[in-house]
């Protein structure tokens, strides 16, 4: 299992988002860190085929990022997790199951399985309007779990969560980073320190440090260090 | 297939969550059914010192255009008329008159039981005006198209058809009709079975004179409703989640469209039944069978009303899938349901203000095309051909071929925006 990002730009007017970045991934989680405005959504947006890249290709096992098998081995929760406020939580992740590929029966038996693993069971049935910050981020999740995917791509997966909720959250991770791709940025350096195979940093638009997460450093001293250089 | 027939249920439940298309969708409905109730409850009269409501009046009109179904408009029933409103003339005094709410003129009506009873000459006011009534719903038919009381009063059969036939032609005349399309209408008004046999037909000429506020209303309700198919998702920034998905380009768009459509069509339906069981419940199902120049006069289509009645319904239908096409379109280009709905109330008053004279031959005909046209001031059975490849169809053939056209173009051209959604 491969992702090669190579030379990927995207330029808004006279703002370049991101500048030139290649990079390899392979199993394992990737902590992507960086000031706001350093290009991070961007970048994930373009993983996950939301955004075109002017220039550069993204491809997994071969296949491109436009393609429909890239797709369906994408799980993706953006920043700002839109949902329908007048679906339940179980109907709003059959809806994504079926967007996802999935059939119906298969849909409804791994929904039930997520909501129990994000602990939204007992409220599956009632209105995603009703539901507070946290639990709508918890179906977030949830949704970008359901195909089981190959590339995981969390912006800002822990927004909203509390303490508790977020270290179930590294935890679930843990076990998925196993398996799969992982790819997550936040601003909350505590939140990947302990579960981060590697460190991906970004300063406006560009690639600033890769590297693999070493058990003594400091991540938010090092961070620091390497942002003002 | 299946998943586009799931993701269709998920796209319907997503239009029918939203209050405002339940509130939109009552309202209209109730509307509907006020409207042709609202048309007798504003006319009553005082006949003889009697107050009369306007669904007496209706009743009374009804009655008596029901005893004159079946009947031959010849010199017979023509000369039996006259002699009527002749005899009410010469014992003029004490009748009241009232006047007609179809057509302005003044004719006599006596009580709400008042008995028909053909050849029995009883002197008095009381009688004559019986019997004046009783053809009543006859003259008002003729004066649509002699508008000279006298000579109506005076007219045979031959001249009474020669005049129709004059006013059809001035209609051709004024709508600066080509020859070919002169000598096309002429063999049509050959078919017209003549004479014309008399029928009552007041269901459906309500039906059809409310079809121009369902058609405005059945653009403003799919306005309200599906102007947001496609812009929620980028208001709600769902379509990322969508955007990244397998199915999310594809297989959700065609599920879109496909929901938006059933609900215009579902829409269309329902109002038009709606408002269809109100005139009908009023005004009686009479005249299903009858000759459509009994409802229009002027008309040279050899049709029943019946089968105008369908034809208004499936341009009706027709309109309706367009609107919702049309709507979807603009709010998956301009990602905004407001200026969607903006855009088509704009559009609404627009065509409701301006029309575009005879003379401006192609502009005029293709604006009047336009479904929020078409359906108003008769432009439906406007006279005016369109030639395709050297076969003539009428302006509601014409509509059907274009909204078809012009739905499919814009659903393919939205599909490449759609595809392209990712920037």
């Amino acid at each position: 299992m491969e992702l090669i990002v190579d030379r990927i730009s995207k330029q808004y007017q006279n703002k370049i988002a991101v500048d030139r970045i290649s990079l390899t991934f392979t199993k394992g989680i990737y902590g992507l860190l960086g000031s706001n405005g350093a290009g991070k959504t961007t970048f994930m947006r373009m993983l996950c085929g939301v955004l075109r890249s002017d220039s550069g290709t993204i491809t997994m096992d071969g296949m491109d990022v436009t393609t429909e098998e890239y797709r369906s081995w994408l799980g993706y929760l953006p920043q700002d997790f839109g949902y329908y406020p007048e679906f339940t939580g179980m109907d709003f992740l059959l809806y994504m199951a079926v967007l996802k590929g999935m059939t119906k029966p298969q849909a409804r038996r791994r929904a039930k399985e997520l909501l129990e693993l994000v602990a939204l069971t007992e409220t599956a049935r009632k209105k995603i309007k009703t539901y507070s910050g946290g639990m709508k981020q918890r179906l977030g999740i949830a949704q970008a779990l359901l195909t089981r995917p190959r590339l995981l791509v969390l912006d800002e997966p822990t927004a909203g969560l509390d303490p508790k909720e977020r270290a179930r959250f590294r935890n679930m991770i843990q076990e998925l980073g196993k398996e799969s791709i992982v790819l997550l940025s936040t601003h909350i350096v505590s939140d990947i320190e302990h579960i981060a195979d590697k460190i991906i940093m970004m300063e406006d638009g560009r690639l600033i440090y890769q590297g693999i997460w070493e058990d003594d450093m400091d991540l938010e001293e090092f961070y620091l260090g390497t942002v003002n250089g | 297939m299946h998943k586009i027939y799931t993701l269709y249920g998920f796209e319907l439940k997503k239009i029918f969550m939203r209050k405002i298309v339940w509130i939109t969708l009552a309202v209209m409905i109730a509307l509907n059914i006020w409207i042709p109730f609202a048309d007798l409850s504003s006319l009553s009269c005082e006949i003889n010192g009697e107050d009369y409501t306007g669904y007496e009046l209706m009743v009374i009109d009804r009655d008596a255009a029901r005893r004159l179904s079946g009947k031959m408009i010849d010199n017979t029933l023509l000369h039996k008329m006259q002699e009527s409103y002749h005899n009410k003339e010469d014992t003029e005094s004490g009748t009241t008159y009232e006047t007609d709410r179809s057509t302005g003129f003044k004719s006599s009506v006596v009580s709400a039981d008042a008995e028909e009873s053909e050849g029995t000459d009883t002197q008095g006011n009381e009688t004559d005006t019986k019997n004046t009534r009783k053809y009543a719903p006859l003259f008002t038919y003729i004066t649509t198209f002699i508008s000279d009381h006298d000579t109506a009063l005076n007219v045979n059969a031959k001249e009474l058809y020669q005049e129709r036939q004059r006013e059809v032609s001035q209609c051709w005349n004024d709508q600066l009709l080509s020859e070919d399309e002169i000598s096309y209408w002429e063999k049509k008004e050959h078919q017209i079975e003549m004479p014309l046999t008399y029928e009552y037909t007041e269901g459906w000429s309500d039906l059809f004179k409310h079809i121009c506020p369902l058609n405005y209303m059945l653009l403003l309700l799919t306005a309200m409703c599906l102007s947001g198919v496609f812009s929620i998702e980028h208001l709600r920034k769902t379509d990322q989640l969508i955007l990244c998905s397998q199915h999310g380009k594809g297989p959700l768009y065609l599920a879109k469209i496909l929901a938006g459509i059933t609900f215009a069509v579902v829409s269309a339906l329902l109002l038009f039944l709606v408002s269809a069981g109100a005139s009908l419940l009023i005004y009686g199902m009479d005249g299903f069978h009858a000759a459509l120049q009994l409802t229009f006069p002027l008309n040279s289509l050899p049709v029943s009303v019946g089968t105008a009645v369908m034809i208004v319904f499936i341009t009706f239908l027709a309109a309706s899938v367009l609107y919702g096409i049309v709507t979807m379109f603009l709010s998956e280009w301009l990602k905004n349901s407001v200026a969607v709905m903006a855009i088509l109330a704009g559009s609404m008053i627009f065509t409701m203000m301006i029309d575009i004279p005879y003379g401006l031959r192609t502009a005029s005909q293709i604006y009047d095309l336009l479904p929020t046209t078409l359906l108003v001031n008769w432009q439906l059975w406007d006279d005016r051909l369109v030639s395709v490849f050297g076969i003539y169809l009428t302006n509601f053939q014409a509509a059907w071929g274009i909204y078809l056209i012009t739905g499919t173009a814009l659903i393919l051209i939205g599909a490449r925006i759609y595809g392209k959604a990712a920037r």
